[in-house]
């Protein structure tokens, strides 16, 4: 898959959310937030996950912090000799000191720090609970992590409510830093924040991954800051993993159908360039009642009679390119956009 | 023929416990008949508040101080800001003349009435039909909307509709008495892609055959791109660069419009280039900086000049006009190189 050494495998991912009906509080049902998501993310990379809301990207990234535990399938988490533990089934006491090993950055700059802790608190806590250092080592820490983020050091008694929300998406990367981990989930960083802003974060997780060789798991559902950020890109609907590819050739050459709506859906920066993308009819499937066959048939418009009955596999349809369709690499998907003129 | 809608100056200001809030503080633009202008700018910039002045729903504690909005109405040019905000005339235009939608559409349905009702109400309101005539009229226009099933649709309630379907169903609504402007006010920010491109598809298919104009309110330059014929770009409630938008993109003039337009990823650009990023904040709006708003993040910032004087709004082009000194002949001995 990626040229790189493994860091995370995950294989065959399933999470699936109980329904309860009734005062007996019986199961009706279940959720398939997640349901068969294979990727592997390599020792430096950055790779991307995509998808509409409610596709499951942000049950993916709980599941591999282990927030929840998944129903099935593993989360393989790789040493430096290449030998690897199995967090998925991992007993909850026994995941300490892998934990550290994986941070998250949350979207919400606003709700993810406690408003009642100064930055010294909150930068310094992780460190503090793994006994890391304390004292004078832990405010020279501290300042320097928060230096490396692009804030002044003597803000450092200050509360969250003091700052941009830039600036608080800084003191959450910054935190997620402490314990120098090997894999930070960024679970859409920038989609709170102004464009302006949106860029210095940009500009300031790629900095530091060129310089500590973190991987990241970035999260979104713009594609064009994916596009500007992950070396490889994964495409989720409604639970699955629908096509994976380099970030270059998934743009390009897409293969599969939902993909390709995705991408002519995204106006284009250029007043000379205007396109009407045909608009993917109907509404996303939900994830409680999924359709029979391709999860995406519904609103394809390329599906046949087999995509209604038998639900397509992740298939290598390229080198390092895979997709789950049926018609995978045989679909002229030129008919998805229109030129438009300006009035 | 004069422009469709007139915005001279206008002023609306918050009275607050920590300090008056300059919500707008000089912002001029116009609309023509059936084109569609964009209003772009960061959060806090006040599109809404402008959106919201010209229909008079200002939330209090907000107040026009200073201005005009000049709707032309077939030969009769009305003044909106001298109507009485809670008077039938104001009343009149709202809906009829200008309908307005929102980015949240459970702002704009109630949610004990069902869908069809709320739609035939505003019908028969501004335009006296009876109930028959009404309802075939919404089914008609949800058709229009591309609403599946109308005949279903509208008995169901607005929070049995998916995010998309309750967009078209305030699209319907907002267009039902045919205005002669539509008022967006970031109607896509809370969808999905594909959801966006539904509704900026419908938006374009409707105001053509429909033949209106619509104030597009967004912060997303790519849109304004695709679907806008002349651009306004704001900050901190100023208008600081207006032009039709080949020329916005392809040779904007104001530090802001050209450092906004450099810090967007693109999609096929590729991971080689950084991206240009504004440096700072936007200040906090009871704090404004003296002089130029923008000169504390501006890159060809010119001390002694733009932290000293407000610039005017200069006229480059009859329809390109920016708010910077760099332009200003006034200011072109201090400012020339050297
Ligand atoms: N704890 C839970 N119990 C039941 N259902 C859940 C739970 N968490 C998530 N879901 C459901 O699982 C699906 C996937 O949700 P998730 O938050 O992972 O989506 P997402 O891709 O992150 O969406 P967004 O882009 O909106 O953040 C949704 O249908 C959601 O309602
Ligand atoms: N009710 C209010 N009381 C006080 N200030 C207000 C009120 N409503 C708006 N403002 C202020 O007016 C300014 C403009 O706000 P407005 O909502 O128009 O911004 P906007 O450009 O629409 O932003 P966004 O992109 O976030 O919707 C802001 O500084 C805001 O704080
Ligand atoms: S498998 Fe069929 S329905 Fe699914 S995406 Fe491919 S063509 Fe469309
Ligand atoms: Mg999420
Ligand atoms: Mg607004």
């Amino acid at each position: 898959m990626t040229s790189a050494k493994p860091l995370l495998e995950i294989k065959n991912l399933k999470m699936h959310f109980p329904i309860k009906r009734g005062f007996m509080g019986r199961t009706v049902g279940h959720v398939k937030a997640v349901d068969d998501v294979s990727l592997t993310i390599g020792e430096g990379e950055v790779v991307g996950l995509v998808g509409e809301s409610g596709c499951g990207k942000s049950t993916v990234s709980r599941c591999i912090v282990r927030a929840y535990k998944p129903t099935a399938g593993q989360i393989l988490l790789y040493d430096a000799e290449g030998k690897s533990v199995d967090l998925a089934a991992m007993p909850e006491a026994d995941l300490l000191p892998y934990r550290r090993d994986i941070q998250m950055i949350f979207q919400d700059p606003f709700s993810s720090l406690n408003p009642r802790m100064t930055l010294r608190q909150i930068v310094g806590e992780p460190m503090r609970n793994y006994r890391i250092c304390r004292g004078k080592e832990l405010d020279d820490r501290v300042a320097y992590l928060l230096e490396s983020v692009g804030l002044r050091p003597e803000h450092m008694s200050r509360y969250p409510h003091a700052f941009s929300g830039g600036q608080r998406q800084r003191i959450g990367i910054a935190r997620a830093l402490a314990l120098n981990p090997r894999l930070i989930i960024c679970d859409e960083p920038v989609s709170a924040l102004d464009v302006s802003v949106q860029a210095q974060i940009l500009n300031l997780l790629r900095d530091l991954q060129a310089e500590f060789g973190y991987s990241y798991l970035f999260i979104a559902h713009d594609l064009s800051v994916v596009d500007y950020m992950c070396e490889r890109v994964a495409v989720m609907y409604v639970g699955k993993i629908v096509e994976t590819a380099a970030t270059e050739t998934l743009f390009s050459q897409p293969q599969h159908p939902y993909t390709a709506a995705l991408r002519s859906a995204i106006p284009v920066l250029n007043p000379r360039l205007r396109q009407l993308p045909v608009p993917l009819e109907g509404d996303v499937a939900d994830p409680a009642n999924t359709p029979a066959g391709c999860v995406f048939h519904p609103r394809c418009q390329f599906a046949q009679d087999r995509c209604r009955q038998e639900p397509p596999q992740l298939n290598e349809t390229a080198s390092e390119h895979e997709a789950r369709c049926h018609y995978a690499g045989e679909l002229d998907f030129s008919r998805l956009v229109e030129p438009a003129s300006i009035n | 023929m004069a422009p469709l809608l007139k915005v001279q100056n206008l002023k609306v200001h918050f009275h607050t416990d920590e300090g008056v809030v300059e919500a707008l503080r000089d912002v001029s633009f116009e609309v023509e008949r059936g084109e569609t202008v964009a209003i772009v700018g960061e959060s806090g910039c006040g599109k809404s508040v402008m959106a919201r002045a010209i229909l008079r729903i200002v939330p209090s504690p907000g107040r026009i101080v200073e201005g005009q909005v000049t709707y032309a109405r077939d030969d009769e040019a009305i003044d909106l800001t001298a109507l009485d905000a809670k008077g039938a005339a104001i009343r009149d235009i709202r809906g009829a003349d200008i309908a307005m939608i929102f980015q949240e559409p459970m702002a704009t349905f109630s949610p004990v009435h069902t869908i069809g009702n709320q739609i035939n109400e505003a019908i028969m309101l501004h335009q006296g039909i009876d109930q028959t005539r009404a309802t075939a009229q919404t089914l008609d226009i949800l058709d229009r909307v591309g609403m599946p099933r109308p005949p279903r649709i509208i008995h169901r309630y607005p929070h049995q509709l998916s995010g998309g379907m309750l967009q078209r169903a305030m699209i319907a609504m907002a267009l039902s008495c045919r205005p002669q402007l539509l008022i967006a006010d970031e109607p896509t920010t809370a969808l999905d892609v594909t959801t966006q491109a539904q509704i900026l598809r419908l938006l374009y298919d409707l105001q053509g055959e429909f033949n209106m104009a619509i104030l597009f309110i967004t912060h997303d330059l790519s849109v304004v791109s695709q679907f806008a014929d002349r651009v306004v770009v704001m900050y901190l409630g100023e208008v600081v660069e207006s032009a039709d938008v080949i020329t916005l993109f392809e040779e904007p003039k104001h530090p802001y419009t050209k450092a906004l337009l450099d810090s967007i990823p693109q999609t096929g650009a590729g991971r080689g280039q950084r991206l240009q990023s504004i440096s700072g904040t936007i200040p906090n709006p009871l704090h404004r900086p003296r002089g130029c708003l923008f000169h504390p993040r501006c890159s060809s910032f010119r001390p002694g000049i733009c932290d000293r004087v407000e610039p005017r709004e200069i006229v480059l082009e009859a329809d390109h006009r920016a708010r910077c000194v760099l332009y200003d002949e006034r200011y072109a001995e201090a400012i020339a190189p050297g």
